[in-house]
């Protein structure tokens, strides 16, 4: 099957000299569509560079990053702001949801700024399957941890990207939140056909995962 | 699409024809003025001078004319000594009128084609917009069809390899099974012999049953034999049913299954395969703990799924091997696994049968130092 992501020979360091770190070190992965993938490393490990990269988020010092056989980083910066938007979906750690805003202007917020309408009733099957139809009118400050990324988990297939960028998405939450939230990512993506990367150190969450690709000192060891 | 492109012309036409019967009419109006303007002047003229009623026709139908530019210099020098200048004459008559209603004929023509334009521009986005959302749908549709065909390939390729492998490692314990028979057959063997090679021929015979069960479970591997009949039932049933199936094996090896209290809660799932499943991970639990031993299950409600937690206390899966251990055909490394028999495929369909109904499994360390299965099933 044809790669729907894929780096080629990527390289990012920081600093210089003694303090030189390779963050991502001549690395080679390939992701296929509708695989659910998960990058394990410890921390420190250049898994979250690696994301940033996948996601045109940071460019690499040198290396391709593929997304559907495209070279993203050869569009200029405000091309890859609406590939960026169009393609991938974010699911951070920190959840990153607008605080004045309710959970459905925040979960169609990315619709909105793309200039695209909201197909409500794609999304509000989403809002179901997370199990937030009857939240939809409040503030992020009023839920608790688990509730934020399941929301977050929703703006980020709000869209319909083709592929879903999560880093550490569990990080922040307790064992049995974290088995729920990333049970409930693992359907959703396998139900709408998307691509999923998952960062994470957790071994357990990475289970589940239809491969694992662990990275250590910015290489790839085992995939 | 048609009747729209023809209703488009339509009001296009008519719009035309609108603006044409407008313009006739102002057209119409003006001549008529102008035509009036023509009378008064006529009457006014043979009110003074009535002798000269027909020289005055003349000059005012453009009979009579004076075509030199003398003329026109002494015509105006006139005009403007009783203060009639250019600027007089173009604000009487016809002409403001007739312009006026002209540019206001254009303007509303222009408006009226500006509100077509944006409007079938507005149809055309929308048609767009539709042809992405149906071509992403139709790729996440190939998507999902081409990972399926992929995996049933690689499916085929496995089982038929693991089918190989089983049927060499049958001939070993049949071998053995008839030297057996053969050896009691032919010598006299001594009351201890005889109880060696009873114990020799229950073990094959062991082999022989796990050999055989592995082959069961690869046939439910077959294409469309896993057919899920998704129901809305209680946990509790189902894990009953689950813990009977390993109930027996349980008790012969002093093995006991606990389940800790809690409130039955109504899943749609398919209470058979769903049993199985769970049945495999407790076959898998009574296989390698120790006698004397418990198996603890714990059911929680999160917010979409119900957790179902399965604890025993062996010896723990290493970590390096936690997540292999759902792969299709994978056994383990450690002594224990390699001497018992099994085909690898227990845990596979659990994870297959629990995927397919949006749920999931994992297995963590347990507190102590057996492996605990971590089991979800979506509640809706």
């Amino acid at each position: 099957m044809k790669a729907i992501l894929e780096t080629k020979d990527l390289v990012k360091y920081y600093g210089s000299g003694d303090n030189l770190v390779k963050a991502i070190d001549h690395t080679d992965i390939r992701v296929e569509p509708g695989e659910f993938a998960a990058v394990v490393g410890r921390s420190g490990s250049g898994k979250s560079t690696l994301l940033h990269m996948l996601g045109g988020l940071d460019r690499p010092d040198s290396g391709k990053v593929l997304v559907e056989g495209r070279d993203i980083f050869r569009l200029k910066d405000d091309r890859l702001a609406v590939f960026r938007r169009r393609k991938i979906g974010f699911i951070f750690q920190s959840y990153n949801l607008v605080p004045s805003l309710n959970v459905w202007e925040n979960i169609v917020l990315p619709i909105g700024l793309d200039g695209r309408k909201v197909d409500r009733e794609y999304v509000m099957d989403i809002v179901r399957k997370i199990g937030m139809s009857d939240r939809l009118h409040a503030l992020p400050g009023t839920l608790s941890g688990g509730q934020q990324q399941r929301v977050a988990i929703a703006r980020a297939l709000a869209s319909r990207p083709a592929i879903i960028l999560a880093d550490e998405p569990t990080g922040n939450l307790d064992s049995r939140t974290e088995i729920e939230v990333v049970s409930l990512l693992k359907h959703c993506v396998t139900e709408y056909g998307q691509t999923l990367v998952m960062i994470t150190h957790d071994e357990t969450i990475a289970q589940m995962a239809d491969r694992m690709i662990v990275i250590e000192d910015g290489k790839v060891v085992r995939s | 699409m048609d009747t729209g492109k023809r209703k488009r012309i339509a009001l296009a036409a008519g719009l035309f024809f609108l603006t044409l019967l407008a313009g006739l009419f102002l057209t119409e109006r003006a001549a008529r003025q102008e035509y009036e303007n023509t009378a008064r002047q006529m009457a006014a003229l043979t009110r003074q001078a009535p002798e000269e009623e027909a020289v005055f026709a003349g000059i005012l139908t453009g009979k009579i004319v004076e075509d030199s530019e003398d003329a026109v210099k002494a015509g105006t020098e006139l005009l403007e000594k009783y203060g009639y200048g250019l600027k007089d004459s173009s604000g009487t008559g016809a002409l403001p009128g007739m312009a006026g209603g002209m540019a206001l004929i254009l303007a509303a023509g222009l408006a009226a084609c500006a509100g077509l334009a944006w409007h079938s521009m507005r149809l055309k986005r929308e048609a767009r917009e539709r042809a992405d959302y149906l071509e992403e749908k139709l790729k996440e549709e190939t998507v999902r069809n081409q990972k399926m065909e992929a995996e049933l390939r690689r499916e085929e390729q496995e089982t038929k390899s693991l089918i190989t492998d089983i049927s060499h490692q049958l001939k070993t314990p049949v071998a053995s099974l008839k030297m057996s028979y053969e050896i009691e057959d032919s010598t006299e063997l001594s009351a201890e012999e005889t109880e060696e090679f009873r114990r020799k021929e229950r073990e094959d015979v062991e082999r022989l049953e796990h050999l055989l069960q592995a082959f069961t479970q690869m046939s439910k591997l077959e294409t469309g034999m896993i057919r899920l009949k998704p129901e809305k039932a209680g946990v509790k049933a189902t894990l009953a049913r689950a813990v009977a199936g390993a109930y027996a094996k349980a008790v012969d090896k002093k093995i006991s299954i606990e389940t800790e209290e809690f409130t039955d809660v109504a899943v749609v799932h398919d209470p058979g395969w769903t049993a199985e499943a769970i049945g495999n991970v407790l076959d898998n639990g009574v296989k390698y703990a120790p006698a004397g031993t418990c198996i603890s299950i714990r059911v929680s409600e999160l917010v979409s799924y119900v957790m179902i937690e399965v604890e025993d206390e062996g010896p723990g899966i290493p970590a390096e091997e936690q997540p292999r251990i759902f792969q299709r055909f994978y056994r383990g490394k450690a002594e224990a696994v390699r001497k018992a028999e099994g085909s690898g495929v227990g845990l596979y369909l659990t994870r297959r049968i629990l995927e397919e109904q949006g749920g999931t499994v994992c297995v963590k360390n347990g507190r102590t130092g057996g492996s605990k299965f971590v089991i979800t099933l979506p509640k809706e």
